[in-house]
């Protein structure tokens, strides 16, 4: 369970990031965070595993204060990959990657080695251990990730942006694997995107808009709310794009075959 | 004719002396003025077709016909021409930033083709300009604006260089939907108002929809398809490209098969709402 009472943080003691974010998230949920760049939702992610420290407020992960003295406790709960795969590769090889967070763990050494083995089975890169970071792709290297994050066992799982730097098939591939997370590994997951249509499979979305909740409901409660969705002026899916607009015009409106098959278009989508 | 591709293949060398052949037996002729989008699967040979358009790399058979270039080169001829002419906007452009001031990243270029100081800082003001930075923004570090803003400052090094032809790789991958738009808005302008040809690789086949007229789609190092975009979308064999279709093609055969409206090759979300006003009349 993760607990958020009035999170304010400022990168420059001028402008807030967050202003006063209250947040509760339940075991085994999926929440999506959704809101376009600098509506803080990335600050919110680093925030959460401790990267930054806030300027007020708490953070409760499972009943515990995060405090700059217990971030490797909190660790041990909480685990996020970034949207740039190279960036976040620190090992030489596949192998030396997944055991660096279970080195910093403390793991023993036969332990670890079959943690490994187990979790680079459960990604299918089994067979590419002792492959060096410029022989994968994008997506593998993000698939790769997610095998430490899964080796080191944290209940809490953040994707900030996780696919934005993939192709179309590593993005599916990696959006896949995110969402079998939670479902098969019962992972509380919070994911970070501006891809609406990945967010609407989640059981509920935040909206964040400079710095501020604005809405706080399931993905159907978002997408019947065309006034959010102006507001945030993210990439609405197509079909429900074009409903709303062809709702708005008064000669389009009347049409109501059309209307009908844009409506069930937009739900198909 | 701007490039020509005569029956160019290349192969990249594996370990143990393996060749691996990327594209093969590529014809391909791109004129003066074109916006053409370049598309297929991950590992098709786009990004090395294109690569070699700039004299990256110089194909293993075959001609590649730039201007009064011919590649491959002899051992004495210089690249830095063909660069001047041809300027390769690579996937995340932004990581190869690297000087102190804004300013200096875009001067880069043009003093390595043996501008003055002065020269290089007018062509620079002017590239600045073009991709929209304001000019408050030239003394700080390109490393201390936003990715969408990067890109921009990356870009504008390559047009400093007033290239005739711009070849662009992925370059919305990893940029927010209003960035992306942003960035593809500009090179269309870049290619209506300032007469820059444009190839773009893409796999959003709604961007492509957008902005390209011509598409050449690879599959396995091969070209299967060259022609329009209208042209392609209603190719029989359409899927063996492994490709998605448009979203306002999408729409306007599920309104035709649902509530018969008759089928109409349309490329954008404006488009598609005129042309279901007109229908509904």
């Amino acid at each position: 369970m993760i607990k958020i009472k009035d999170l304010y943080f400022s990168y420059d003691n001028r402008h807030e990031a967050l202003k006063g974010i209250s947040l509760n998230i339940e075991d085994g949920t999926w929440t999506a965070i959704v809101g376009h760049n600098g509506s803080g939702k990335s600050t919110l992610a680093k925030l959460l595993v401790g990267l930054i420290e806030p300027t007020k407020g708490e953070i409760h992960i499972n009943d515990m204060l995060m405090t700059t003295n217990n971030l490797s406790q909190i660790r041990k709960h909480v685990g996020i990959v970034f949207q740039n795969p190279d960036n976040q590769f620190v090992g030489v090889t596949v192998k030396h990657d997944i055991a660096f967070g279970l080195e910093n763990q403390q793991t023993p050494q036969p332990e670890m080695l079959e943690l490994i083995d187990k979790y680079i089975k459960v990604v299918g890169m089994e067979g590419y251990l002792d492959k060096e970071p410029h022989q994968l792709s994008g997506g593998q290297k993000q698939r790769v990730a997610i095998a430490g994050a899964l080796a080191m066992n944290q209940d809490i799982m953040i994707f900030d942006e996780a696919t934005s730097m993939l192709d179309p098939e590593g993005t599916k591939e990696i959006s896949d694997f995110i969402m079998e997370l939670n479902t098969k590994y019962n992972k509380t997951l919070i994911t970070i995107t501006h891809d609406l249509e990945f967010a609407r499979k989640a059981d509920r979305v935040v909206v964040l808009s400079d710095g501020n909740i604005m809405f706080d409901g399931t993905p159907d409660e978002v997408f019947k709310n065309s006034s959010i969705l102006k507001e945030i002026d993210l990439d609405i899916p197509f079909g429900l794009k074009l409903y709303e607009t062809a709702f708005e015009d008064a000669q389009l409106k009347e049409n109501k075959k059309l209307m009908d098959a844009l409506w069930q278009y937009s739900l198909k989508k | 004719m701007a490039i020509q591709f005569k029956e160019v293949s290349f192969s990249y060398r594996g370990v143990k002396d393996q060749q691996y052949e990327a594209i093969k037996d590529i014809n391909l002729q791109i004129d003066k003025g074109e916006f053409i989008a370049v598309c297929g699967q991950t590992g098709s040979g786009k990004t090395t077709m294109v690569q070699h358009m700039n004299a990256l790399l110089q194909p293993t058979r075959g001609n590649v016909f730039i201007f009064e270039h011919t590649l491959p080169q002899k051992k004495k001829q210089k690249i830095g021409p063909i660069r001047k002419r041809v300027g390769l906007v690579f996937q995340f452009p932004e990581y190869q930033l690297f000087e102190e001031t804004i300013l200096k990243d875009i001067m880069f270029g043009p003093k390595n083709f043996g501008l003055s100081n002065e020269e290089a800082k007018e062509k620079a003001l002017m590239a600045a300009k073009l991709v929209g930075l304001s000019e408050d923004l030239l003394e700080k570090s390109p490393f201390r604006i936003s990715g969408g803003q990067m890109r921009r400052v990356a870009i504008a090094g390559i047009l400093a260089m007033e290239p005739d032809i711009l070849v662009l790789d992925e370059p919305t991958r990893g940029l927010d939907p209003q960035g992306s738009k942003e960035i593809m808005d500009l090179f269309y302008k870049l290619h209506k108002e300032n007469d820059k040809t444009i190839i773009l690789v893409s796999h959003d086949m709604d961007i492509i929809a957008n902005y390209a007229s011509r598409v050449v789609v690879l599959d396995e190092g091969q070209i299967v398809f060259d022609g329009s975009k209208e042209d392609l979308f209603s190719q029989k064999d359409f899927d063996s490209f492994h490709l998605a279709k448009p979203k306002t093609i999408e729409v306007m055969h599920y309104l035709n098969e649902q509530i018969g409206i008759p089928f109409k090759n349309l490329f954008s979300f404006e488009d598609v709402l005129a042309y279901l006003k007109e229908v509904s009349k």
